[in-house]
């Protein structure tokens, strides 16, 4: 038998005591030298006015991350206002409606359409009924184009979903969702979850509308050998797109536009489909009967096929509201004016890389780069009406997605 | 027996607040929950699919771990935390150095080659302790009785550290049933465990009482693997000895250094771009995230350390120990929305605060699972011995326990630093603002600029591995 381990003196005990004891002292002191520097890296703003109320937004992380519209547009509303305002973040609708829970909050900002019908619909999580929201004042709703225009939701910025490619890395560049499917295109495609991804989820809904369900599926299946990779978010599949992984990448129209801007790179491209796909007679999705009625008149990269439906890219809309049980909420509705006005939105354009929801900015002189993707864009606003019955599938598509292992 | 009881009753505040601990995060989200549990439709499937997923990466990992055995006992310092290092960096970055390597190769069999080779080294350095601890007197005799290194595998390590390998197996089982990333990337319908579930229930369908439900599920299954996996009398020996002479093999710890230089590739030709992306906004920005992630590695070091540490002085019995070692907090989301209970508001301090709780509270089960319950497991007998002379448990607690742990608190508090390093999944939904630089790192993914964020996740990777050596080396003992 191996002796025991001999009981260790009472002094080595002590020392350990003194290390833990160091170490703790040491956090105390980090934290209490670092005091001055909190109000200016804590969410609230140094030069926060101390009169008036308070304004509580909620918003997505990249809106408010110091690269998002969220932080300049807030000293904006302060030096102005003169309000104190809080920005607070939450990463996807699901889980920004239940920190709305935590974090009562006068404004809430970054729904989309999907995130949106949760927070018509959904039962709150600790109550029964869904959410409540408040009519917002026509002052700030009519600043919102009609297409767009809700009581109670304010789109603040839009973009169509698509592929984009490098210039010279295709030999030829898809015009329609069948053309992904050629062979030229193998292990090609970066495609994002729709389980996870809002542009996935998308993605989804476009090959079902275009498609139906039964032969949607098929398309899905037959696009298997060409998909790179079905990443969990659209930052992982753009990064593998950056690296050159794989040519093409489901993501925004907009996205070429940060690369010129920012990076001084001109071989960013969107490929608009202009070819529609042929939608089979037995092919539904369900809802989509107003969709297949919904074929209005073209427009922009919109064009017909033989049954008379026209090529369409999803559009990911994003928006604000203004829960009833607001504290603040002329002061929100102050704030949803300057997203809306032309400073506003510019910032926005400018730093969530999404197009504006006001034509004028879009077009105004100096935004050229924005403009050519403004009007071609403009054109898929008719689609529009196919798209209000997705948020509603979501659920079933998703399990069938799933059940069909992609 | 009466000293033990009154010992006992002593800290029955201390031993109740510690039952508040793992009871609060499950407690805290039943206020979300409408109307009670709800069990999804496929509930069934998904246990079984996760069990699958779970248990293949567990056996992986513990054939791959067994290999690299003798290059964790070749390994030292450095080299350890290398071994190590694949099982602990952030999710993301083991994805993208399998799509660089197989980018066809998808679907459960990838999940579970994946996990299972992420967590090889960790396991080999695992069992390679328990061999110097238990084995190395007996290994070294063995050896100059001419015994071949094969027999002294087959007989020592595979024969009688059955304990050890059912402890690993427990360990690398539980994470595999709660990761998330890897599964939903690079699997498939087949590849979903309870995490995915848990995940779809609240962002699909926004239901609190389905997703609590599969996160009692999912701990109702740790209990039962605990229950079969646990000690059966195996004797305790005590020794201290080093093998690297004897058993190491540079042969071994170059094969299991290969997944970590694989990762650490990938990782440095995007941080090397992301040197160009350093704009105003970043430099402004690094400073205070790199000072947040301190802080809340810090903090989440000494509470895990310090919890861990008060709940070894209790002497917990085996079966104790066996509970404990089943608990596991609920997923990322629940736990950092029950974390948002503490205090009002948001705001830098508040946040950290909030961070550096959540964060103890999400990796305290695992590395007690690890590190600390083994560990105890070898004082049985000289806790016993020490009863029966008279000894009591606070005396036992102060002169035998804590400074035989110590390096082991020592370890589990620089794993902890250097995870909290990492996280972003409970900080995401703690947190106001990006406070902490793996936070600063999605808002840059989110923002275009990916080989900053590379840039990020790689100085994460190197000032948490920086601070976790030296919360290590201020606490371990220096004998």
């Amino acid at each position: 038998m191996i002796p025991p381990t001999p009981l260790s003196s009472p002094s080595r005990f002590r020392k350990t005591g003194m290390a833990v004891l160091a170490l703790i002292v040491l956090a105390v002191l980090i934290l209490v030298a670092a005091r001055d520097m909190w109000p200016k890296w804590g969410g609230e703003q140094s030069g926060a006015i101390s009169l008036g109320p308070r304004l509580r937004i909620l918003a997505y992380s990249s809106f408010v991350s110091s690269w998002g519209p969220g932080p300049q547009l807030v000293e904006l509303f302060e030096s102005r206002e003169k309000v104190r305002v809080e920005l607070v973040q939450a990463d996807d609708a699901g889980v920004m409606l239940a920190k709305l829970e935590h974090f009562p909050s006068d404004l809430v900002i970054g729904l989309d359409q999907f995130g949106r019908h949760m927070a018509e619909f959904k039962p709150r999580p600790s109550q029964g009924q869904a959410f409540a929201w408040r009519e917002i004042a026509t002052e700030v709703t009519e600043l919102v184009p009609k297409e767009f225009r809700d009581p109670r939701f304010i789109a603040f910025d839009w973009a169509p979903i698509g592929f984009v490619y490098r210039e010279g890395e295709l030999k030829t560049v898809p015009r329609s969702l069948s053309d992904l499917r050629r062979p030229e295109f193998e292990r090609g495609l970066l495609l994002q979850d729709p389980r996870s991804s809002s542009p996935g989820l998308q993605f989804l809904f476009w090959v079902m509308a275009s498609f139906g369900e039964r032969d949607g599926f098929q398309f899905l299946r037959e696009l298997k050998a060409n998909v790179f990779s079905v990443t969990s978010s659209w930052s992982q599949a753009y990064g593998l797109f950056t690296r050159g992984e794989a040519p093409l990448v489901l993501s925004y129209a907009t996205s070429p536009i940060y690369h010129a801007l920012e990076e001084k790179d001109d071989r960013y491209r969107f490929a608009w489909f202009d070819e529609a796909d042929e939608e089979k007679p037995h092919a539904e999705v369900a809802g989509t009967t107003e969709t297949k009625r919904s074929s209005g008149a073209s427009g922009g990269g919109a064009s017909h096929n033989k049954a008379g439906h026209e090529a369409f890219h999803p559009i990911q809309i994003e928006y604000a509201a203004i829960p009833a049980n607001c504290r603040a909420c002329e002061v929100a509705e102050k704030f949803l004016q300057l997203m809306l006005s032309d400073e506003g939105q510019s910032l926005i354009m400018r730093h969530n890389w999404m197009l504006p929801v006001r034509r004028e900015v879009a077009l105004a002189p100096g935004q050229e780069a924005f403009a050519e993707t403004f009007q071609r864009a403009e054109g898929l606003k008719t689609s529009l009406k196919r798209l209000e019955s997705w948020p509603a599938q979501r659920e079933a598509l998703l399990k069938k997605w799933q059940e069909a292992d992609l | 027996m009466l000293a033990k009881v009154n010992f006992r009753w002593s800290l029955l505040p201390l031993v109740a607040t510690l039952l508040f601990v793992l009871i609060a995060p499950y407690a805290l989200t039943w206020r979300f929950t409408s109307g009670g549990l709800h069990w999804p439709e496929g509930a069934a499937e998904l246990l079984w699919r996760s069990l699958i997923m779970s248990a293949g990466t567990a056996t992986l990992a513990l054939l791959m771990g067994i290999l690299l055995v003798p290059g964790a006992l070749r390994a030292q310092g450095a080299w350890t935390w290398a071994l190590i290092l694949p099982a602990t960096v952030p999710a993301l970055v083991p994805i993208l150095t399998w799509l660089d390597l197989f980018p066809g190769w998808r679907g459960l069999s990838a999940v579970i080659f994946v996990q299972g080779l992420m967590n090889a080294g960790l396991v080999a350095v695992s069992l390679a302790r328990a061999l110097e601890t238990r084995w190395a007197g007996a290994i070294e005799l063995a050896i100059t009785e001419g015994a071949t290194p094969m027999m002294i595998w087959r007989r020592a390590l595979i024969a009688g550290m059955s304990g050890e390998l059912r402890q690993s197996f427990l360990f690398v089982f539980a994470l595999a049933l709660t990761s998330f990333s890897i599964p939903l990337v690079l699997g498939g319908r087949k590849a979903v465990n309870f995490e995915m579930g848990i995940f779809q229930a609240l962002q699909l369908e926004m239901n609190w009482s389905t997703a609590l439900s599969l996160s009692l599920l999912q701990l109702a299954l740790l209990i039962g693997l605990v229950w079969l996996l646990r000690p059966r009398g195996e004797e305790q020996i005590q020794t201290r000895a080093r093998l690297r002479e004897l058993l190491g093999s540079r042969w071994s710890l170059a094969l299991g250094l290969v997944p970590v230089a694989a990762m650490l590739g990938t990782l440095l030709g995007r941080a090397g771009q992301g040197v160009a992306q350093l704009d105003a906004t970043l430099m402004r920005e690094l400073p205070r995230a790199i000072f947040a992630s301190s802080v809340v590695a810090l903090g989440t070091s000494l509470l895990v350390g310090l919890g861990l540490g008060l709940l070894a002085r209790q002497l917990p019995s085996e079966r104790e120990r066996a509970w404990l070692s089943a608990y596991t907090t609920p997923s990322a989301v629940l736990l950092g929305f029950a974390t948002l209970a503490i205090g009002q508001g948001h705001g830098f301090e508040m946040d950290l605060l909030r961070m550096t709780l959540g964060c103890s509270l999400m990796f305290a089960p695992a590395l007690w699972r690890w590190r600390i319950a083994p560990r105890l497991a070898e004082f049985d007998r000289q806790i016993e011995v020490a009863r029966c002379l008279g000894a009591k448990d606070a005396l036992i607690a102060t002169r035998l326990i804590t400074p035989g742990i110590r390096n082991d608190l020592a370890w589990v508090a620089g794993l902890a630093a250097f995870w909290a390093w990492g996280d972003f999944a409970l900080s995401s939904v703690v947190a106001g603002r990006s406070q902490s630089l793996a936070l600063l790192a999605r808002d840059l993914m989110q923002a275009y600029r990916l080989e900053a964020a590379a840039l990020c996740i790689f100085l994460c990777l190197l000032v948490g591995i920086l601070q976790a050596a030296v919360t290590q080396k201020l606490l371990q003992r220096r004998d």
